[in-house]
């Protein structure tokens, strides 16, 4: 799949139909987005393990791709995607954060051992697949069998302790490809008290997935940046379910589809700013 | 249209985590973190994720100052130096000093050492690993032949029993503490000795809380029950180690009930805590600051490595004594021979043929041939006029030192003094010149993290303003002063020359160095590096027991002074906060210190949480808010020690360990008042 790949971001750079491609490089063991803009650089391009390349590139908060289209507005772009990046991508469109124009998609699908490492539920594009075939989904979290099982009580025990690691690095803020508010009310005083640990539990760590149940595109870079591995997807989840059942709503399926929980404008958000903080 | 991404490691923690500097247009525009480190995984903590916010600060030294009528005011680069040179060589070699840095890189660190000896021609160079873990170098170098950490980060999560003595580790060293979670969640042991509650209290099987400086005391008590179940690994003893017997005899007079008065720890503690970790397949001992930071900071480090000794646990997966180091390359400016008595590779100067080695290496003859002064004694020695002229580059004594009031009384009374910082922070406001240095990311440099790991971080952006990298600015001055043998067109060129004068360093080069480093000792270009050290035998041979009784803290409290002051930091700031106090976000965790003090002594005082306490020990005074809570004992008071404002070492003793000449900031004796309202602080 690689080398078709390859051979199709040649043609695109090569006849000068895109600018420059985003995509991931590879040299000597070292992973990395990368920028590629001649095509001599695409011997380096890697699709085998995941680099997010809607992660943002500044805790706050905006990621290449918005960055890239702000400051050079007319340049064409190309993006060789995962299914993960495509639902990225059209969540934040939706949300005025990136643009499709100029922007063409090169979506391949991932196999099921990429599926079943990150419990991926949609390890494909839906709208731009171009290369390999589509493999099947994983729907339940690694510990979601075991959760199930809990009583409350025991339900209750298991997020105290899992919580009781945080160290408060704020990674599955920052790591998350669809979070990009300036001000984000993980930092709000009135939720923890301001440098304490363990952080206080457990608003802290709802905050962000409730902000998501309908934004959540489950890549799971959330859980991969916590440097104390707590399963934050297995808060998501139910709240996705939710989301489904009540307005058979799957984020990042569709560009044109209207989230059904767009509550405040951006706007105003940023207007409420300082009373919060 | 540019776009990339330069690997780059932390400058934060001992960790050495690697990240990329995002740079679009030449602008630095974030931090993503590096997911093929095996350190990082592409995990950082809150510090990492912001490593690039104060690269740009507005308040970054753009120009060289030069002290004209009392004020600091922009100079030239040619003047600066001319001013500097012609300093130095005033004075008699002797009462010239430099203070290098743990935050620069290896190179720069080679190249400090190298300035002072060769053209200031004094061994009088010494920099911060002074005041964290000189007894660690000293100690450990005793036990085992090698002063280091001595296994490696991601081998941690297959410990089966942790035993954690004076290390907040989820604070100080969070991605360490990562891998000591997976263990952990995988069934390991977690023993925790720390005076305060901590993040690990939370989690550990058991938690000591000994009186501040009594670590000796337990250890003994340890060993003691050990040694008296016959539970200790008899075969390794005889094997591997010598002088068993003389520790035995020793250990002999802390059964636990004794430990247990010294200690403040229950008996039944002690004794479960020893058998847990003598009874482990492998067991490693975590240790740092509270370890080291004590007047008896050698023999802390020593009875850790006689705990390790006698249960067997060196040279193995996921044991050992793991001295966790703290500034991002602290281990590096030791083995750069940042320090007074070694040349790089812990060469001792008072060896000829060491010192022929170099005088042929650096095309001289007759380099100074004693050990210089120490970090602690340039200072003392300057108070009393010895040193008249120092140089300090990446130090901030003014916050970091013990006893701030006399820091400031020595450095004023230096004849001139010039600092090399990235910003212009509470020691460099006293000097005679600035210069304007770099930060990482403004230049090439490899740093070592703790676990020996020798890594490359490139340079993402230009200077800002006329800034330059620290081998620029020490290679400039030695020209200046007449010097021919600091023409480096890279610091590439600077690790070749260490690299073949530096047996551990020996095989290390640029175009070896890919994503996950090199680990000392690395002797040849073939060589693939060595993540556990004495495997097979000890660097020195045969591990060294040294029988250690137990002594008191320089100062105890009394009826005058009844609390013991402890110090230490917070995952949320860094050190003397030059970088992560101009950190927006950390600022909002923790904007300023505050005074840790129980509930039952804060109710004693009239002290509620919030209130204004001056803090004050023999030394000095401070105000500050009080915080009461559990985490301190009655009798102990925490202050962390990043704050200028209200300074820990304002108040800390400059009682030294005599071995190693570090000084005690753990434990002194303070008393605490409710201050009065309206008060300000000195």
């Amino acid at each position: 799949m690689i080398s078709e790949i390859k051979k199709y971001c040649r043609e695109l750079l090569d006849s000068k139909k895109v600018d420059a491609i985003i995509g991931v490089s590879e040299e000597e063991g070292q992973w990395m987005p990368f920028l590629f803009t001649e095509s001599s650089q695409l011997d380096k391009l890697f699709v085998d393990k995941k680099y997010p390349l809607m992660t943002t590139s500044k805790p706050m908060k905006e990621n290449i791709l918005s960055y890239i289209q702000r400051k050079h507005p007319g340049m064409k772009l190309a993006i060789v995607a995962r299914g993960c990046d495509e639902r990225a991508i059209f969540e934040l469109v939706k949300r005025g954060q990136v643009k499709l124009e100029n922007l063409e998609i090169i979506g391949y699908a991932c196999d099921r051992r990429q599926a079943e490492t990150c419990t991926c539920p949609t390890p494909h594009p839906t709208k731009n697949l171009k290369f390999g075939e589509k493999a099947e989904g994983v729907k339940e979290h690694k510990l979601a069998a075991e959760f199930d099982k809990m009583s409350l009580e025991e339900k209750s025990r298991f997020w105290h302790k899992q919580f009781s690691k945080c160290i408060k690095c704020y990674g599955c803020r920052n790591a998350c490809p669809v979070c990009f508010c300036k001000t984000c009310l993980m930092e709000a005083h009135f939720y923890t008290q301001p440098g304490e640990l363990p952080v206080e539990y457990p608003t802290f760590h709802f905050v962000q997935r409730y902000h998501h149940a309908a934004q959540c595109i489950e890549c799971g870079e959330c859980e991969l940046a916590c440097p104390m591995d707590i399963p934050l997807r297995l808060m998501s989840q139910p709240l996705l379910r939710q989301t489904k059942e009540l307005y058979d709503y799957v984020p990042g399926m569709d560009p044109e589809q209207e989230c059904p929980l767009f509550t405040i404008k951006q706007e105003r958000a940023e207007e409420a700013s300082d009373e919060l903080f | 249209m540019n776009y990339s991404n330069v690997p780059s490691i932390c400058p934060y923690c001992g960790c050495g985590c690697s990240f990329f500097l995002q740079v679009l247009d030449g602008e630095l525009v974030g931090i993503l973190p590096n997911k093929s480190q095996e350190i990082s995984k592409g995990q950082l903590c809150i510090k990492g994720w912001h490593a690039n916010d104060f690269i740009t600060h507005k308040e970054r030294l753009a120009k060289p100052l030069v002290r004209k009528n009392g004020e600091l005011v922009e100079s030239t680069w040619d003047e600066a130096l001319s001013i500097i040179a012609s300093k130095l060589k005033e004075h008699a070699p002797d009462s010239v000093a430099t203070l290098s840095s743990a935050k620069v890189s290896n190179e720069e660190n080679y190249l400090m050492q190298k300035f002072t000896r060769l053209v200031l021609r004094t061994n009088n160079v010494d920099h911060c690993a002074r005041l964290c873990h000189a007894s660690t170098v000293v100690g450990l170098n005793k036990s085992f032949g090698s002063g280091a950490m001595t296994n490696s980060i991601p081998e941690l999560e297959n410990c089966k029993c942790m035993f954690v003595i004076g290390s907040n580790t989820t604070e100080q060293h969070p991605m360490i503490a990562h891998y000591m979670m997976m263990a952990k969640e995988k069934g390991a042991k977690l023993i925790l000795a720390d005076p305060r509650s901590i993040p690990w209290s939370h989690f550990s099987d058991i938690h000591m809380r000994q009186r501040p400086g009594t670590d000796v005391a337990l250890l003994n008590g340890m060993m003691n029950v050990i040694i008296s179940e016959g539970i200790e690994d008899k075969k390794f003893i005889e094997e591997r180690t010598e002088d068993y017997d003389a520790l035995k005899e020793m250990v002999g007079k802390y059964p636990p009930d004794q430990v247990e008065k010294i200690t403040g720890i229950p008996k039944e503690q002690i004794i479960e805590a020893a058998r847990m970790y003598a009874k482990s397949e492998v067991a490693a001992i975590f240790y740092s600051m509270g370890i080291t930071q004590h007047t008896t900071g050698v023999d802390n480090v020593v009875s850790c490595a006689n705990l390790a000794m006698i249960t067997g646990n060196i040279g193995k997966v996921g044991a050992g004594v793991n001295a966790l180091r703290g500034q991002n390359n602290v281990q590096g400016s030791c083995d750069c021979g940042a320090l007074p008595n070694v040349y790089s590779g812990y060469q001792a100067v008072t060896d000829e043929a060491n010192r022929k080695k170099f005088e042929d290496a650096w095309h001289t003859t007759g380099l100074p041939a004693n050990p210089g002064l120490t970090v602690t004694e340039i200072l003392g020695s300057a108070a009393k006029g010895g040193i008249k002229a120092l140089y300090i580059m990446g130090e901030n004594p003014m916050v970091s030192d013990p006893d701030i009031k006399h820091v400031k009384e020595s450095l004023e009374k230096l004849d001139f003094l010039a600092v090399q910082d990235i910003f212009l922070t509470e020691t460099a406001r006293l000097a005679h010149v600035v210069l304007p240095a770099v930060t990482f990311a403004e230049k090439d440099g490899t740093y070592t993290t703790t676990d020996r790991r020798v890594q490359l971080a490139r340079k993402a952006i230009e200077p800002i303003g006329e800034s330059k990298p620290d081998w620029e600015i020490i290679s400039l001055l030695a020209k200046k002063m007449g010097s021919n043998e600091f023409n480096y067109g890279s610091p590439a060129d600077i690790m070749d020359e260490m690299a073949r004068i530096t047996p551990i360093y020996g095989g290390i080069s640029y175009d070896r160095l890919k994503v996950n480093g090199l680990q000392w000792p690395c002797p040849t270009k073939e060589h693939p590096g060595t993540p556990i050290l004495h495997k097979e035998k000890f660097s020195r041979g045969k591990g060294k027991f040294w029988a250690i009784e137990f002594k008191e803290p320089a100062e105890l409290p009394d009826a005058e002074y009844p609390f013991i002051l402890t110090t230490g930091r917070t995952i949320f700031h860094y050190h003397t906060g030059t970088m992560s106090r101009r950190v927006d976000i950390l600022n909002k965790e923790v904007p300023t210190g505050y005074l840790e003090i129980n509930p039952a002594d804060a109710a004693r005082l009239g002290i509620s949480e919030g209130s204004k306490v001056v803090v004050s020990t023999r030394r000095g005074e401070i105000e500050i808010d009080a915080k009461v809570t559990e985490r301190v004992k009655e009798g102990v008071v925490f202050v962390p020690f990043h704050f200028a404002e209200c300074a820990a070492n304002m108040l800390t003793n400059t009682a030294i360990d005599p071995q190693a000449k570090i000084p005690e900031f753990k434990a002194c004796a303070c008393k605490v008042v409710k201050a009065n309202s309206g008060s300000c602080c000195q």
